[in-house]
C-alpha cells in the first residue's frame, strides 16, 4: 500500500486521522440538519461516504499527477 | 420557522448552555440523541486535537510585543477555538495573566514579583563544597530590580547534596548581570536544559511541569562574593501552563517534535469549534432543514421519474363487483 501511495508512507499513516474526524463531522452537520433519528443517521452515512469517497478520488488524483516524478 | 414537534422551551438558555458545554442545550432540551452527538463528536474531535497537541493546541496570544510585528499573533485560531465553549474558555484567563505578568515585570524598583517556597533538583557548582547534584527547599523573593528594569533574586537553598550532605546555600542573582536565569511562572512550556558540566553541546529539553532556575551563590558572610551557582528546575503548578500563550521559542520546539501533528491538533481543534456553533445554532432555532420525516429530494426525483416512465393506469371497464 505504501508503495503504492507514497503520501501514505510520507504522512506516517495519519492520513487515516481523516475518518473519525470525517464521521463527527457529517453526525453533527446531519444532526444540525434534521431531528428524526432514523433521517440523522442515514444522511450522515451518506455525507461520510460523500467526504470520504471525495477524498479518495483527490488522493488517487494527487498520485496520478506525481507518478514516477 | 421551526417544526411545532420540536420543543425549543427557552432558546437563549438552551443556546447559552450548548455554547457552555457541547449537548447541555439538547440536553435540557430533552433531544437526548442529538445531546449525546454533539456532546461526544464535539468534545472528542476537541480533546482529540489537545492530545494530539501535547494540550498546547488551545491558547490565545495577542501580546503588545505582537503588535509591534516581533512576534506572531494567534488570534484567529483561537477564535475558532473558542466554539467550543468551556473547555477552551480557560486560555482568556491565561492569556490575561500572561500579560499581567509582563507588565509586572516594568514595575516599580524592588515591587515584590514572586515568592518561592517550593522544591528544587537540580545541580551545584560550588568553589568549596565541589560539583554534583543537589536537592531540597527553595525559599526566596524575587523583585524589580533596583533601576526599575530587570529582575533580582534573594534566597536561600536548604538541601543535600548527593553524598547525603546538608547544605545551606544563600542565593543571590540579578537577571542582567547574567547570575540569574528564572523561567516565567507562567509559561507553556519553558526551556529547562541543564548545561553540560564539560561544555559540550546539549539537546534542549522542555517541560511545562519544570521550571528552570539559575542563581549565583554567594558565601552567607559576604553577600557580594561569588561562591558557585546552582541550575536546575522548580515545579511549575498545571494552572500556571494550561493554555498559556506559547513564546516563539516553545512553538518552534512544539512544531520540531511533533511535525505535522501539531497541525493536525490545531485542525482538530479549530474544526471542534466550528461545530459547535451548528450545535448552538441547533438548539436556539430548530433544525435547519425540518424534522426529518418529509420526503428527501433524491426520492422524490425518483418518484417522478417512476411516475413519468409508468403508463397512466387505464380505468378498469366494469367494477369487480358490480
Amino acid at each position: 500500500m505504501s508503495n503504492l501511495f507514497p503520501i501514505l508512507a510520507v504522512t506516517g499513516g495519519m492520513i487515516w486521522y481523516v475518518i473519525p474526524l470525517s464521521a463527527a463531522i457529517s453526525l453533527v452537520y446531519s444532526a444540525s440538519r434534521y431531528e428524526l433519528r432514523e433521517r440523522i443517521v442515514r444522511r450522515s452515512v451518506r455525507l461520510f461516504g460523500t467526504i470520504t469517497g471525495f477524498m479518495a478520488c483527490v488522493l488517487v488524483a494527487l498520485w496520478l499527477l506525481s507518478y514516477k516524478l | 420557522m421551526t417544526d411545532p414537534r420540536v420543543n425549543l422551551r427557552n432558546p437563549v438558555v438552551a443556546a447559552l448552555l450548548a455554547y457552555l458545554l457541547p449537548g447541555a442545550g439538547h440536553f435540557y432540551q430533552r433531544r437526548f440523541f442529538k445531546a449525546a452527538i454533539y456532546f461526544v463528536c464535539v468534545l472528542g474531535v476537541f480533546f482529540w486535537g489537545c492530545s494530539l497537541g501535547e494540550a498546547k493546541a488551545v491558547h490565545l496570544r495577542m501580546d503588545k510585543t505582537a503588535r509591534q510585528g516581533q512576534t506572531r499573533q494567534r488570534t484567529l485560531g483561537y477564535l475558532a477555538q473558542v466554539g467550543v465553549g468551556t473547555p477552551a474558555l480557560p486560555a482568556l484567563v491565561q492569556h490575561k495573566r500572561y500579560q499581567n505578568q509582563l507588565d509586572a515585570a516594568e514595575g516599580a524598583p524592588s515591587a515584590l514579583l514572586e515568592s518561592f517556597e517550593t522544591e528544587f533538583s537540580g545541580r551545584l557548582m560550588h568553589t568549596t563544597l565541589g560539583h554534583g547534584t543537589v536537592t531540597g527547599r527553595l525559599v526566596g523573593e524575587l523583585r524589580v530590580g533596583d533601576y526599575g528594569f530587570s529582575q533580582q533574586f534573594e534566597g536561600t537553598l536548604s538541601g543535600t547534596l548527593e553524598n547525603g550532605k546538608p547544605v545551606e546555600l544563600k542565593l543571590m542573582g540579578v537577571q542582567s548581570s547574567g547570575d540569574l536565569n528564572l523561567g516565567p511562572r507562567v509559561c507553556a512550556l519553558d526551556n529547562v536544559t541543564l548545561s553540560d558540566p564539560h561544555g559540550d553541546p546539549v539537546t534542549p529539553e522542555y517541560s511545562a511541569e519544570r521550571r528552570r532556575f539559575f542563581c549565583r551563590v554567594v558565601e552567607a558572610a559576604a553577600p557580594h562574593s561569588d561562591a558557585g551557582m546552582i541550575e536546575g528546575t522548580i515545579p511549575r503548578p498545571f494552572l500556571d501552563h494550561f493554555q498559556v500563550p506559547l513564546t516563539d521559542e516553545a512553538l518552534q520546539h512544539l512544531n520540531g517534535k511533533l511535525g505535522k501533528q501539531y497541525e493536525l491538533a490545531l485542525v482538530y481543534t479549530w474544526i471542534a469549534g466550528l461545530l459547535n456553533l451548528l450545535a448552538v445554532w441547533d438548539a436556539a432555532a430548530g433544525p435547519a432543514y425540518g424534522y426529518g420525516d418529509e420526503e428527501e429530494e433524491d426520492e422524490k426525483i425518483a418518484d417522478s421519474s417512476e411516475s413519468a416512465e409508468k403508463p397512466p393506469a387505464e380505468p378498469s371497464p366494469e367494477p369487480a363487483n358490480a
